[in-house]
This record gives C-alpha cells, sequence and structure tokens, in this order.
C-alpha cells in the first residue's frame, strides 16, 4: 500500500503537504490537532476523496506530534495528549536538553504510531469486537479509571488533583443535559446551551494561563538578581529567556545543546525497550476503545511507567522515560483510535470526531460499509498513515536544532504572539468573540489554580471525559432499573474499577517509601 | 529546611484557595438545586449536586488541613511539619502564593482571593523579599490588556487591535522601545500570514477594511 503511494508523486505531495502543516500548526503554542484539522480541513474541500483521505491523514498524525514540541520547549502543550510529555520533556529542555527531549519524542512517536498502525492493520476486527462488548457499566467504569489515574498521575498534591478534576467535571455539567432537554448552568446564554467548547478551554487552560503566569514573573539576569524594576537591560536578550520561569538552584537557564545523536540514543538504550513495548500496548489498547483519547493513553502510560520505575520520585525532573512512555502510548493510540472510527463510526476523541467530520464531508461515512464499498480508500488510508510517520521521523530529527530554538526566543517576541494567537485562535473555533471572553476566563482561573498549587491538566479531562461519566452512569441505572449492582456484574467493570482505586495508593505508597525498589 | 516562616507561606494559600473553592461549591450546589429533578432514575440534577457535595468536602479538606498545619508551623518550628497526618505533601508548590508577606488576612475569607490576587498587588509588592514574587499588577495589566483586545478585535479591526495588544504584552517583558515595536510588529505580521493567508481565515478588517 504505501508503494502505490510513493508511485503517484501528486498524492505524495499532498501527504507531504499534510504532515508538514500538521506539525506547523500542532507545534505552535495553543493550536491543538483538533483545531489544525479543523482549520486545514478547507484546504482538502477541492480535492478528489483518495487525496483528502491521505491529506487529512497526514495532517491528523502530523498535528499529534507537533503538539508535544510546544510541549516540551515552551511548556504549552499544542494537544491535550501532549500534557504529559510537558512535565519531563519541559523539565529535561530547562536542563539544556532540549534537543534530546525532541528527539526522544520524535522517535517515540515513530515507534508508537507503527506499532499502533500495525495492530490497526492486523488486529482490527479483533479489537473492535472487544470495544463494542463495552456495555455502559464497563465504559463508566474505564471513564473513572481515566479520571483517577489524571488526578493521581498530577504532580501536585492528590487531593488537589481530585479537586481538579471535580472542577472540570462541573465545567461539563454546562449546557443542555443530554438524555433530558433540561439546560443546565446557562444562565440565559444561548452561547452556553451546547456546553462549554472544548478549543477555547484548551487554550485558556495552557496558553493564556501560562501568558498570564510569565506576565508575573520579573526578567531575572540570574538567580542571585532581584526583582529590580528598572532593569536596565530589559530587552537583553540574554536577561529574560522563556525557560526562566523557575531556574534551577544555582544554575543558568536553558542552554540547548545540540542534539548529539549519541545522546539521544543512549537515553533511548537506557528507556530500554521495555517502556516502549508496555506503552505502545497501553496506547493501542486505549484507542481502540471507543471515546478514550490520545490524552488518557498518554497518562496511562506515564503513570504505568511511574509506577513500575525504579525511582518514580524522579519523574517530573526530566527523566527520559518521561517522555517516551506518554509519547509512544500517544502516538500508538493514533492507530487505535482509528479502528472504532473506520470501522463502526465512533471517533476516539475531540482529533478523531474532527476527523470523522472531514470524512463525512468527502462522502466517506465511516462503518461497515467503508470496508465494503469504499475498500479502495482504506489502502491509501493507512499506506498514508505508515508514510507519515517515516515522514514524521525524518522531518524531526532534522529539524531538531529548529524546534529547539523555540525555547531560545526572548519572552518580549514569544508571548505577546501567544497571547494574540490564542485570541485569534478561540475567536476562529467558534468564530464568536464569546469563545474569546471564555478562554480569558478560563485562563484567568487555571493561572490562580496553578499559582494555589493545583494542576490544570485533570480540569482539560474533566471536562473532556465528563459528558461520557455521566451519560454511561445514568444509562447504567436507567438499564438495571435503579441497582446499583450493575456496574459490579461483569469482571471487566469491576477491574476497571479496582484499578481506579488501586492506582492512587499505588502512587501514594511508592511516594511514601521512597525507596521501594 | 526552610524556615517556619517559610513554611507558613507556603501553606496558607491552602486556606484562602480552600476558602473560595468552598464558596464555588456553595454557589454551584445552590445553582444545581434550580434544575429540575426528572422523575425515576437519576435525573439532570443528580451530578451536578454530588459534585458539590465532593468539591464542598474536598475544599474543607484542604482549607482545615492547611490552617492546622499553618498553626502547628508557627508553634512548633519546622520539627514536625512532615507528619503522619501530613495527607497531601507538596511535591511542588512552585507558584503557590510564596508572595504572601506579613500582612494578615482572615483565613476565612477566601471568597476574595480571586480580588485579593488581581488588585492587591501594589501592597504586597513592598513587602515583597527577594523571591520570585509575582507581581499582581503586571498579571493584572496582562489580564485586562487580553480583555480589552477582545472587545476591540472586532470594532478595531485585526490589523489595528493586534499591534496595540502585542505592544502592550511587550513592554510587560522588556524596556526596549525598539524590541517592543518588532514585537508588535513581527506578532501582527506573523499571525496574519498563518491566519489570514495560509489558512483563509476572515479576520475583521475593522475601519482599515
Amino acid at each position: 500500500m504505501p508503494l502505490e503511494l510513493l508511485a503517484d508523486p501528486a498524492l505524495l505531495a499532498y501527504l507531504v503537504g499534510g504532515v508538514v502543516l500538521g506539525i506547523a500548526v500542532g507545534a505552535v503554542p495553543g493550536l491543538t490537532a483538533t483545531l489544525a484539522i479543523a482549520l486545514l480541513l478547507p484546504l482538502t474541500f477541492g480535492l478528489s476523496a483518495e487525496r483528502a483521505v491521505v491529506m487529512m491523514t497526514g495532517i491528523f498524525t502530523g498535528g499529534i506530534y507537533g503538539g508535544s514540541v510546544a510541549a516540551i520547549t515552551l511548556r504549552i502543550p499544542g494537544a491535550p495528549a501532549s500534557a504529559m510529555t510537558m512535565l519531563d520533556g519541559h523539565a529535561m529542555a530547562r536542563r539544556g536538553r532540549a534537543g534530546s527531549a525532541i528527539a526522544l519524542a520524535t522517535f517515540s512517536s515513530f515507534v508508537g504510531g507503527i506499532v499502533g498502525g500495525l495492530v490497526l492493520v492486523l488486529f482490527a476486527p479483533q479489537l473492535a469486537r472487544v470495544a463494542l462488548d463495552f456495555q455502559s457499566p464497563e465504559m463508566f467504569a474505564l471513564v473513572v479509571l481515566a479520571l483517577s489515574a489524571v488526578a493521581t498521575v498530577s504532580p501536585e498534591s492528590l487531593v488537589k488533583g481530585v479537586t481538579a478534576t471535580v472542577l472540570g467535571l462541573m465545567l461539563a455539567t454546562v449546557g443542555i443535559d443530554q438524555l433530558v432537554p433540561v439546560p443546565r448552568f446557562t444562565f440565559g446564554s444561548v452561547s452556553l446551551l451546547v456546553g462549554v467548547p472544548l478549543i477555547p478551554v484548551v487554550i485558556g487552560l495552557f496558553a493564556i494561563s501560562e501568558l498570564f503566569h510569565q506576565s508575573g514573573e520579573e526578567s531575572r539576569g540570574g538567580p542571585e538578581a532581584g526583582p529590580v524594576d528598572g532593569e536596565a537591560a530589559g530587552g537583553g536578550a540574554e536577561a529574560a529567556w522563556v525557560g526562566t520561569e523557575a531556574p534551577p538552584i544555582g544554575t543558568e537557564g536553558p542552554r540547548i545543546g545540540p542534539a548529539s545523536p549519541g545522546s539521544w540514543l543512549a537515553d533511548v538504550r537506557a528507556v530500554g525497550w521495555a517502556v516502549f513495548a508496555k506503552s505502545s500496548i497501553i496506547g493501542t489498547l486505549v484507542g481502540a476503545l471507543p471515546g478514550a483519547g490520545a490524552a488518557m493513553a498518554a497518562f496511562l502510560a506515564y503513570s504505568e511507567a511511574k509506577r513500575s520505575a525504579p525511582e518514580p520520585e524522579r519523574f517530573g525532573t526530566g527523566v527520559p522515560e518521561g517522555v517516551v512512555a506518554p509519547e509512544t502510548a500517544n502516538n500508538a493510540m493514533t492507530g487505535g483510535a482509528l479502528i472504532p472510527l473506520l470501522a463502526f463510526g465512533i471517533p476516539g476523541d475531540a482529533v478523531t470526531a474532527v476527523m470523522l467530520g472531514g470524512l463525512v464531508i468527502h462522502g466517506i461515512t465511516p462503518g461497515p460499509q467503508l470496508f465494503g464499498e469504499s475498500a479502495h480508500l482504506l489502502g491509501p488510508l493507512y499506506g498514508a498513515y505508515f508514510l507519515s510517520y517515516a515522514l514524521i521521523l525524518l522531518l524531526g530529527l532534522l529539524l531538531v536544532p529548529l524546534f529547539s530554538g523555540i525555547t531560545r526566543l526572548p519572552r518580549v517576541v514569544v508571548f505577546p504572539a501567544i497571547g494574540a494567537l490564542a485570541i485569534v485562535a478561540a475567536y476562529t473555533s467558534e468564530g464568536t468573540a464569546f469563545a474569546a471572553y471564555l478562554t480569558i476566563a478560563v485562563g484567568l482561573g487555571a493561572y490562580l489554580l496553578r499559582r494555589f498549587g493545583y494542576p490544570v491538566i485533570p480540569v482539560l479531562l474533566g471536562l473532556i471525559l465528563g459528558p461520557m461519566l455521566e451519560a454511561n452512569f445514568r444509562r447504567s441505572l436507567i438499564l438495571s432499573q435503579g441497582d446499583p449492582t450493575v456496574f459490579l456484574r461483569s469482571p471487566v467493570s469491576v477491574a476497571l474499577l479496582l484499578a481506579a482505586v488501586a492506582l492512587p495508593l499505588w502512587t501514594l505508597g511508592g511516594g511514601r517509601g521512597g525507596a521501594r525498589g | 529546611m526552610s524556615a517556619p516562616e517559610g513554611r507558613e507561606r507556603l501553606r496558607r494559600p491552602d486556606v484562602r484557595s480552600g476558602g473560595f473553592l468552598l464558596v464555588v461549591a456553595i454557589a454551584y450546589g445552590a445553582s444545581a438545586l434550580g434544575i429540575p429533578a426528572g422523575e425515576g432514575e437519576p435525573g439532570p440534577r443528580a451530578l451536578p449536586l454530588a459534585l458539590a457535595v465532593l468539591l464542598a468536602g474536598l475544599s474543607t479538606w484542604i482549607l482545615v488541613v492547611g490552617a492546622r498545619e499553618a498553626s502547628a508551623a508557627s508553634r512548633e518550628g519546622e520539627g514536625e511539619g512532615e507528619g503522619e497526618g501530613v495527607p497531601s505533601p507538596k511535591r511542588r508548590p512552585e507558584c503557590a502564593g510564596a508572595s504572601e508577606s506579613g500582612t494578615t488576612r482572615g483565613p476565612s475569607r477566601g471568597g476574595d482571593s480571586e480580588a485579593a490576587d488581581e488588585g492587591g498587588g501594589g501592597r504586597r509588592r513592598m513587602h515583597a523579599d527577594g523571591g520570585p514574587a509575582p507581581r499582581d499588577e503586571r498579571v493584572a495589566l496582562a489580564v485586562l490588556s487580553t480583555v480589552a483586545y477582545a472587545a476591540l478585535f472586532q470594532p478595531l479591526g485585526f490589523l489595528l487591535a493586534t499591534p496595540l495588544y502585542a505592544g502592550t504584552l511587550a513592554s510587560l517583558f522588556s524596556r526596549d522601545r525598539r524590541g517592543i515595536a518588532a514585537a508588535a510588529l513581527t506578532t501582527t505580521a506573523a499571525l496574519y500570514l498563518f491566519f489570514g493567508v495560509v489558512l483563509g481565515v476572515r479576520l475583521p478588517p475593522g475601519p482599515l477594511g
């Protein structure tokens, strides 16, 4: 299948264009892969179905990869799924290893993407059957596990992580109820009837809150320089690195060493194949479950890598495993998520939901008939998928110096651009000024949460998973006529709920004991 | 490791944020009571009410533990701080309002923490003790200019509003006039190229259009 693509230069050009645009848009801080596809979708309108599918696949994979670059260099994940990569990736960047972190992320994306793709092609029917067997109680249990993992993995305290999750779930309750046509928390606003739109919230949570956070920080020349208001060299490029928000004690800001292949290859070897393998499996399995997204895959893989690491407490300080695990899983999920999307028309997350919209626009209705009458489009899609990961590996490694240069930009250039970009992107995503105001409000709230030591990532997952949590909970109880033991009837749901309880306990044990290994 | 007063400063924000979130939980719960219950099975207001109760419990926990630790720290110095009774070890208290200085603020007045964070900058700044204290008036300027940008985006148009906004933000990070002007212009040009030309998004033209 990839060979046919290579034989058609025009098709290949659309693929390369899609991947490059996807990476570029995904790497822009505050722009998500979702937004990348949404914004770039009109470009494919004039194309034939085949070319459109190839280009959209390229945008899809490139956008997901690109999101990690901004997460590592600027601590602003381009997509929710990159939020875990941010923890150790940005910590590595702050220690002057941005190049290695990006190279590691590139390689992990490639490994995860290829594994996920192989599973997609080889095991699609079986995995899809497992996913189809999930009824409301199992889906509810799965969502509970995801939320528990999110709250647990956050580097801040467990109580604050749970609190942030609850805040996200609260945001998700805004809008018309899913099962009964009743408005909730809309306060008479028409804009809120459809609920809180995702993209303005993502931009607010990460881009705007970072802008406010950085605005409050003085430009500091070094650790000993006090907060001098009349900092003479204000524009001095050496005074205001982007990464100075929390300079490591006794050292200067980040220095971008060139990513010598030896250094990141040594990291790959140190991480070991087990992390790659486990994360690929987690990512693919999570992706294959309808409704579970890339963010969840990344969270689960990260927490599993942390749990099984000899020194879990070092996670968050810039360990290579912390980049490899979420990145591998995130991209393995990409292949996995296409399984329910293609076979049953169920999108895995926001990104695949937009993909679904694009396919429908081109007259391709995912579902059983796709494998019948539209089967000729599956070849190009699979081929484009694998080739796009080869391109990502190539482009990612070649462009590492360029990407890591983003951290070398002075704050005076970066943050005005992020502020304006965030507002324009929020405005564009919904086409209303309301979205821009919502972004600012969410950004201010997220800034305050961060300032008081609360994690913001669980807020986002609460918002995304809230509707699934509630709908499946209520549907389960309606089916069982109010009998709560419905959640304990299937072994799958019991196992998932037990894992949801065990995860925080494990982490607490590991955090307390320190030297469990 | 850290001085007793440093400990206290780290913990008191918990009292404030816990108190504020408790107010949020009560307001949200009160509003949730207005949702029709529906009949029979868990209706549209079941989850909101459960979330309100959950948040009230969590915020009370944060508030009480924060207050107890603060008073314990001030009484005993640092010796006992890391004892077993600490359910939420602060693993990364990065920006936990470390600027809070000697001023005494009623611990239960969490509800005003948001306002205080935005407006109370001037006072706090005088007490700033050299730590990486967020300067509230700078944050307030960033917030206000961002709101102004969103408001002026359509009437002024992209090409006028963007350099004004980018220039205002740049002035927070630099005092060099040429650097500010360059940042304002490159931001406008880059965004215009990306959204207007590459993506073909229709940006508000304003009076220039």
